[in-house]
């Protein structure tokens, strides 16, 4: 998680206070809690079903639809034939890529911000996450970085792959990364795709 | 005084915004932007005193607005407002621009606004923002940014002989000049410098750049004779730990 995130929520739930809205800012901050709370509990276990990654995830989007108001939507499809509550996937896997598809796609997109994930029946012991962003692509990314003053630290790129490699060392099935650019007809880049095939822990 | 605040979130600005109000009477017009360009508008037809700016915002962050300021108009102080990392800060300090950390602390605010206050017309805006630049882009940080009276000084790291701590003051030789006193604690400057190898501190009240050594007594308990001509004690925990230093060099 980029610290970046926890700041940036605080901030929006402050303004909450301020402004004496007293529900609003208490609700968020349960959110908050219940997040850093969620998020300690997984770097813990190592492993969770898919439904606890999906409620995490879901609070995480939620926090930050704070900061994008009503400029982000997301949504959720888990196909009928997976039970969310026996399949497990390791922890902190997919939020990274949420992580960055805002970060990198959507946040120099101003309006109409789409992010959905999916999870889909992958073959045999397998299940496969797809994120679609409707972002302005990798490419026009890179180019606003470019111009930035600050020099990027890939954080989040450099901790994934890390992790990645350490979840699959030794293993005979392995997480797979795949990431797509999406162009619209007139071949501008509109959003990026990641799909993410796990196979599944427990069954 | 006039003042606009930059930020790409709504929640952001409208939180600043009653802060300022509420904290700083001496501010009566507050403009709004919700990105660098269209902020930039705004300088340019209003020519506010303070520019709030956030930093990370859609396609331009704050750190490029001198590149659509042209410098003579560049007349205005500029506070960031951020929630960057520890690397970021430490080039705000070496540059002397000041920045408020998100979530936003009422203090934090009136005391920028009133430092803003102080500076501006005298504060050389446009080459503290080219160090900060500097210090952004490349690792290799050399300058430091001092507060003094009439605006910010900037030192180059090897050319700063020697700091004294005088109470929350430090007092500070350079190779051009004597003796400069500074409104911060010698602290700030040991946090700042730590990731500097020529800066050694000998002595909670002295910072000293080793090159500019140039003797050790061994009488009165050990001590350091600098370019200057100015003796710097030991301490007596430090002192087995300079002398293999010393030897290293040597």
């Amino acid at each position: 998680m980029n610290p970046h995130f926890i700041f940036n929520a605080l901030n929006s739930i402050q303004e909450y206070i301020i402004l004496n809205k007293k529900n609003l800012a208490s609700d968020y901050l349960g959110k908050f809690a219940d997040l850093i709370r969620t998020y300690l509990h997984h770097s813990d276990t190592g492993v969770i079903s898919l439904q606890e990654e999906i409620d995490s995830l879901k609070t995480y989007l939620d926090l930050e639809c704070l900061r994008f108001e009503d400029t982000l939507n997301y949504t959720f499809n888990v196909a009928n034939d997976l039970n969310s509550d026996i399949i497990h996937i390791p922890t902190m896997l997919l939020q990274p890529y949420i992580e960055n598809a805002l970060k990198h796609g959507l946040l120099h997109k101003k309006e109409d911000r789409k992010i959905s994930v999916s999870f889909l029946k992958g073959g045999t012991n397998n299940i496969q996450c797809t994120i679609i962003d409707n972002g302005v692509g990798r490419e026009k990314s890179r180019e606003f970085q470019k111009k930035r003053a600050v020099l990027h630290k890939s954080f989040a790129a450099k901790a994934t792959e890390e992790r990645l490699e350490l979840l699959n060392f030794g293993k005979h099935k392995k997480i797979g990364v795949e990431i797509i650019d999406l162009y619209s007809e007139e071949h501008i880049g509109n959003g990026t795709k990641v799909i993410v095939s796990i196979p599944i822990l427990k069954h | 005084m006039k003042a606009i605040i930059i930020d790409d979130e709504s929640k952001a600005r409208n939180l600043l915004g009653i802060l300022i109000q509420e904290n700083c009477p001496k501010i009566t017009q507050i403009f709004e932007a919700k990105d660098l360009l269209s902020g930039v508008e705004i300088i340019k037809k209003e020519t506010p005193n303070i520019v709030f700016l956030d930093i990370e915002m859609p396609e331009h962050s704050g750190l490029e607005i001198l590149n659509f300021i042209e410098k003579d108009v560049l007349n205005f102080e500029i506070i960031f407002t951020t929630a960057y990392s520890e690397y970021a800060i430490q080039a705000f300090q070496l540059s002397a621009i000041d920045y408020l950390l998100k979530p936003i602390r009422p203090s934090q605010v009136k005391e920028a606004v009133d430092k803003a206050i102080q500076l501006i017309g005298k504060s050389q805006i446009n080459s503290r923002l080219e160090e900060l630049k500097n210090s952004l882009t490349s690792s290799n940080f050399n300058k430091i940014g001092l507060p003094v009276s009439d605006g910010i000084k900037f030192v180059c790291f090897e050319d700063i002989i020697m700091m004294e701590a005088d109470g929350m003051y430090t007092k500070i030789s350079t190779k051009t000049e004597n003796e400069i006193l500074i409104s911060k604690p010698l602290k700030h400057f040991v946090g700042l410098l730590k990731n500097i190898p020529a800066f050694y501190k000998p002595h909670r009240s002295f910072l000293i750049n080793l090159k500019y050594i140039t003797q050790y007594v061994k009488s009165d308990g050990g001590y350091i004779v600098m370019e200057n001509g100015k003796g710097v004690s030991i301490s007596k925990e430090k002192k087995e730990e300079f002398l293999t230093i010393v030897q290293n060099i040597a």
